[in-house]
């Protein structure tokens, strides 16, 4: 067991500075964080679909109490660093339109159904979730499928692009994001059972880490977390292998996604801790002395279910800016109003996927009953 | 999550059938395909993108440095 653990935190090591030294000292630290929030994640369990999940059915609202205080913790530093750093760093700022609510409507119920959002796929990819394994390929070509349609669906309507700090100056905007996760934290209390409304301390911890690492990124990457734009990008380079011409679409003609098209990966900053955040989910599995069963055996239908659920994970959180990470975290913690309309309209479609969840994922009848049943 | 997963069906006692059989292949070996086929598209994407100048890369971290992010977010608009 000591061995595997010396060989897995070696593996680490050396991949960053294998990329380090490939792509450049940037490449290698990012990596670095996207192996802290996997291992972070993973190792303690925070996530975002699940506490969800748990609060509508079980009304557990540890999980998402977790979620709020990380988003402020980052909020109460990125805001102001956006400030002071206006002319390096940039927030996720989007506009609130009609294809971005329903966007994150879609999104909120699809990561029902494939057992995580875009950070959840990648880490239980990476634990070796068979479900998240076959949705991840999906959500990828849903993601590159998202930006062939991103401008369709940007004309139907939206608001200019508003942020709180932006229409209430740094300080408001920070004191009025503040304010309003208190607001949700204080509904979320309130749906909870006593007993399951405090987070743990182990989720307190995740919480200030993810916070932590979620500032490194914005510090050394010059942008928020992200995932879903490097899952379309890595999308795009498949397709473009295959022949299709990829940079001669709108989306992927634009100068800076033209750029990271032609460049290495290892030179996209959300790929980079898309990757890490796989190994790091990885590090975590073989670190642990006992595996978890592998998930339950669906019927087939229900492993098309999957599959499509994941092209449309990714197709959905595209158009809404962001997945739970880029949209909702993100954009929340970068005071932007897209974050705010992301978990409204999410969390809507999440109620009505859990409620789908039981219908369309299926497990295979036991070999004992169905021998019975005959 | 190695951990029993309230997000994963067949390892929450709550929603699970109790024998409901495992799929194939098991965590380990999904896990480890999943890796090696990121380091396939790593391998293609090295063979078919430009070249990385290891004397034009970015300066260690975006804050600080002077110049504007040139990195592409999520939160891109269209164009």
């Amino acid at each position: 067991m000591n061995s595997t653990r010396v060989s897995l935190i070696l593996f680490a090591l050396v991949l960053a500075l294998g990329i380090a030294a490939y792509a450049g000292p940037r490449s290698g630290l990012l990596v670095l964080i996207g192996l802290g929030f996997g291992l972070t994640m993973e190792g303690l369990g925070l996530g975002f679909s699940g506490p969800w999940r748990l609060l509508v059915t079980e009304r557990d609202g540890r999980g998402c109490m977790a979620q709020l205080v990380a988003i402020g913790l980052t909020a109460l530093l990125a805001i102001p660093l956006l400030a002071v750093g206006a002319s390096e760093l940039i927030g996720a700022h989007a506009p609130v339109g009609i294809g971005m609510v329903l966007g994150a409507f879609v999104f909120g119920l699809c990561m029902q159904l494939v057992l995580g959002c875009g950070s959840g796929t990648l880490l239980n990819a990476g634990s070796g979730n068979l479900v998240s394994a076959v949705a991840l390929v999906t959500f990828m070509l849903g993601s590159f499928f998202g930006t062939l349609n991103l401008g369709w669906w940007a004309r139907l309507g939206s608001l200019p692009v508003l942020t709180l700090q932006g229409l209430f100056g740094t300080v408001g905007g920070l004191l009025l994001t503040l304010l309003l996760l208190l607001g949700v934290g204080l509904l979320v209390w309130q749906r909870a059972v006593p007993g399951k409304r405090r987070p743990s301390d182990r989720l307190l911890i995740a919480a200030g880490l993810v916070a932590g690492f979620a500032i490194l990124n914005l510090l050394i990457a010059g942008q928020p977390w992200g995932i879903v734009y490097g899952l379309g990008l890595w999308g795009a380079k498949l397709f473009q292998v295959l022949g299709l011409d990829v940079a001669a679409t709108a989306f992927w003609s634009a100068p800076a996604n033209a750029e990271r098209l032609a460049q290495s990966v290892l030179l996209d900053v959300t790929s980079l801790t898309n990757i890490g955040l796989v190994i790091g989910a990885f590090i975590v599995l073989r670190w642990r002395a006992a595996v978890a069963p592998q998930v339950a055996a669906l019927q087939p239908v229900s492993w098309l279910v999957v599959a499509a659920a994941g092209l449309v994970l990714g197709y959905s959180s595209r158009i809404a800016f962001g997945c739970n990470v880029g949209g909702f975290f993100s954009g929340i913690s970068t005071g932007s109003l897209h974050g705010w309309a992301w978990l409204l309209a999410g969390f809507a479609g999440s109620t009505i996927g859990i409620r789908l969840r039981e219908r369309v994922l299926v497990p295979l009848r036991p070999p004992v009953a169905a021998a019975e049943a005959a | 999550m190695n951990r029993p997963d309230p997000q994963t069906p067949g390892t929450h006692p709550a929603q699970a059938p109790a024998a409901a059989p495992p799929a194939h292949p098991g965590r380990v070996l999904v896990a480890v395909m999943t890796l090696a086929l990121a380091g396939l598209f790593l391998a293609l994407d090295l063979l078919t993108a430009e070249r990385i100048d290891p004397f034009q890369v970015p300066p260690p971290a975006a804050f600080g440095s002077g110049l504007a992010t040139a990195g592409a977010h999520c939160a891109l608009p269209a164009p």
